[in-house]
This record gives C-alpha cells, structure tokens and sequence, in this order.
C-alpha cells in the first residue's frame, strides 16, 4: 500500500531551496516512494488537496529519499470546510518594530545629491503636507535607479526592539516600483481619453 | 484617562487576502523581480525563503513580503515597517499584470501587539470586554482568551468588519488586537476588487490602528471612571 503523507507550512511543508531540492523537518519520517499520494494540509488541518509524490518532491534523487511525516489513510478523508475566505495569515515571527512615523513621499526635484520632496502623512491624515530635502546616500542602493522627479516612495521611522529589548530608531525609504504599461493598460488609457474628450466635448486627437 | 493616541502598537503587520482562481507556480520570488515589484536582491539569498513552490501551492518570502498561494486563495503579509504601504503596491500591480486573474473577494487585515503599563491594565481589558462574574461558579479563574466581533464598517459603503482580541503573544503584559474588513464584487471583477484595495488602504489601515487604540483607552477609561 502507498503511503499517505501531510504536510503542512508550519512545521512539515515540503521544504525546497533554490535549487529545488527537497529535504524535510519533523521527527516521525518515513521514506516516500515517487507516485505515493501526498495529502497538502494546512497546519490547522483544513484540506488544501492531493498530490502525487514527483522527482522534484524528493529532490531529484532516488525513489525513497523524500522524507514526510507518514500519517494513516484514514487522513485522506479529512473533510475540506470553507477555508477560502478572506481571513487574516500568520506572519513570520520577526524582531518587534515600533512604527513612529509614515510618510509618502513624491520626489520634486534632485539637485546636488539632495532629493527635495513632497510629504504627505500616512497616520495622521490631517496633517498639512510637507516640504523637505533628503540626502541620496539615505537611499538603498537597489531603489537609486528608481530617483527622478515625480517617483513615489515610503518613508518610515519606527523602533526596532531586538529580543534582548535594546531598542534602535531605524528610517527607511523604500521606492515604489511599478511595472511598465502593457499594451493592455495603454489600450484603456486611450479609451478613458476618449471617453472623457467625448464628455467634455472636445474632438479625440485620432 | 489614557488618551486612544497615546496607544501605539509595540509590532504590528498588515496582509492583504484574495479569493479567487490563481495558479500558484506562477508566484516564484524571480518572477517578481522580473515584473520589477520587488527589489532584484530581495528575489535571491538570504533575503528569499522559498518553502514550497507547487502546481497546488506556493510559499515564499520575498525581502519583507511573505506570501501564500493556493488555487483559491492568494495571501501577502509584511511586518516589515518600510513595506506596509508597499504592500498594497505589489498587491495591486501584480494582478495588473495578471490582470485577467478571477478575483470574487477582499480582506485587508491588521495585526497589532499594543504594550500595557501594567499587568493590571492588562487584565483591565480582559475584564472589560468580558466580565467574569457570568462565570462565577462555572470555572475557576476565568481569563479573555479570544474574543471575535463582526460587524460593519463605519464610512459610506459598510462593509464586514472583524475585530479579533487576545493576549499578545509577543508582548508581556500586552493585547493583540487583529482586524479584517471584507469586500465582496458581485461577479468576478478584478479591476474593481483592485480599484478598492488601491483607493480604501490607506483610510482601512489607518482605522484599524486607530479603532484598536480607541477600544483599549475606552477599556482603561471605564476602569478608571468606575473607580
């Protein structure tokens, strides 16, 4: 008989690394033949579907090498109940942070190595906006070929609070990204153009 | 009287949950960084975690984002305080890009570890949003373990709201104090699901926070008051 297998995200979710090469965690574990029916569940036991083990499940190596925690047959029949809501997830432990300030921010201008900005608060929605200068070496690297006028960011001021409790006032900016318009989103802006030249009834430039 | 602003979350997250149809194999750290929704060194080394990428499912953290998908269920969650906004960002854009994704339903969510200043206090607000007399007799030295409520947004267009309470896992003497505000399209509808995250982030998690903060100073208040 093929065996039965769980896992879960928690504590015994089929763990691959970059290379896709499978190993596993927990202390019960059982050698896994390729073609056995492997049960996905999340940790709380909601059934997520089934799946059969594969090469890359067991990295690539030989049948049997794949390790999963065995569980009995009778855990395929684990009843699926509605688990597709909206609900909040569980978020990795981190080290705690205490957010003490949010900003957006447009980039106006840059000159001599300073990005002069526009603030707008993101806690305290009443706050007038406001003007400052930023140095570009506050910048992180990977966001510097983001920087040119009008290019939106986040600027966040927060403690971060370290196991031991030592506390670090820590400011980040981080760049939004956007990905380039698709033919598709250029397709609706000139709809939209047009829609609106049609309401406010001047002729279309085509 | 502890004023609601005067209570700031010692940590504090936010996720983003989509229900719908998703193909989770898709969502591999690379593939955002090739779209350009993430940073190019978030997608490799320390900062990507891949746990498990499946035709059924996928998982991985990716720089300060983790995500969850499955075929129904798509979920990004950040802790990380220079991402909270950015979240909603590579959110939106990623189903800009698979824009022809079937999406039927929204939560936002919150999650905050307030600090209290003492183990009273603490105890104040377990007492406050459940009285224990009801229980005398029935179980010695009854204690709040977890308290949901549901009801409907302030604003316009109301909308399901779920506050949940505990006590703080990560806090000592502390209250984690979770919300999910809900937004449902009538038939399957992306680009207004979207619409909705881009437009209602900022005022849905600003509300949050300040509901939390609200609900606590409300609970040591009427300590304070009945003493």
């Amino acid at each position: 008989m093929q065996n039965s297998l769980v896992y879960g995200h928690e504590f015994e979710w089929l763990q691959t690394n970059s290379d896709q090469k499978a190993n596993s965690t927990g202390s019960s574990q059982v050698a896994t033949p390729i073609g056995a029916k492997v049960l996905l569940l999340y940790p709380d036991g909601i059934r997520l579907g089934d799946t059969t083990c594969d090469a890359a499940m067991v990295g690539g190596q030989q049948e049997g090498a794949g390790l999963f925690r065995e569980v009995s047959s009778k855990s395929l029949n684990v009843p699926r109940p509605e688990y597709a809501r909206a609900r909040p997830v569980v978020v990795p432990p981190q080290d705690a942070a205490r957010l003490v300030q949010s900003w957006e921010g447009t980039v106006v201008d840059v000159r001599r190595g300073k990005l002069i900005v526009r603030l707008r608060d993101l806690l305290h929605q009443q706050r007038p906006e406001e003007r400052a200068e930023i140095p570009l070496e506050q910048l992180s690297e990977p966001d510097l070929p983001l920087v040119a006028p009008g290019a939106v960011f986040y600027w966040t001021m927060g403690y971060q609070v370290s196991p031991r409790g030592q506390r670090t006032l820590a400011s980040d900016i981080r760049f939004r990204r956007d990905p380039p318009w698709s033919e598709a989103d250029l397709r609706r802006a000139e709809a939209r153009e047009r829609e609106l030249d049609e309401l406010l009834g001047e002729p279309s430039a085509q | 009287m502890t004023q609601a602003s005067e209570l700031t979350p010692e940590i504090e997250g936010v996720s983003v949950v989509l229900v719908g149809s998703f193909n989770p194999a898709i969502f591999q750290p690379q593939w955002f960084a090739r779209m350009g929704l993430v940073r190019p060194q978030e997608a490799e080394g320390e900062a990507c975690k891949i746990e498990i990428v499946r035709p059924e499912v996928t998982v991985c953290t990716v720089g300060p984002f983790h995500y969850e998908v499955d075929t129904v269920r798509f979920a990004a969650s950040t802790t990380s305080l220079d991402a909270l906004t950015s979240l909603r960002d590579l959110v939106v854009n990623t189903f800009r890009i698979l824009e022809h994704t079937p999406l039927t339903a929204m939560g936002l969510n919150r999650h905050m570890h307030f600090k209290m200043a003492s183990e009273a206090d603490y105890h104040d607000v377990g007492h406050r949003l459940a009285p224990k007399a009801l229980w005398d007799g029935l179980i010695a030295n009854p204690g709040l373990a977890s308290l949901q409520i549901s009801g409907l947004s302030n604003g316009n267009r109301p909308r399901r709201f779920t506050v949940s309470v505990q006590p703080s896992s990560k806090v000592k003497p502390g209250v984690f104090i979770a919300t999910n505000e809900e937004y449902k399209v009538e038939q399957e509808n992306a680009p207004e699901l979207l619409t909705l995250l881009q437009d209602n982030w900022e005022s849905t998690q600003r509300g949050a926070r300040t509901m939390a903060g609200e609900l606590l100073a409300r609970c040591l208040a009427k300590v304070t008051d009945a003493e």
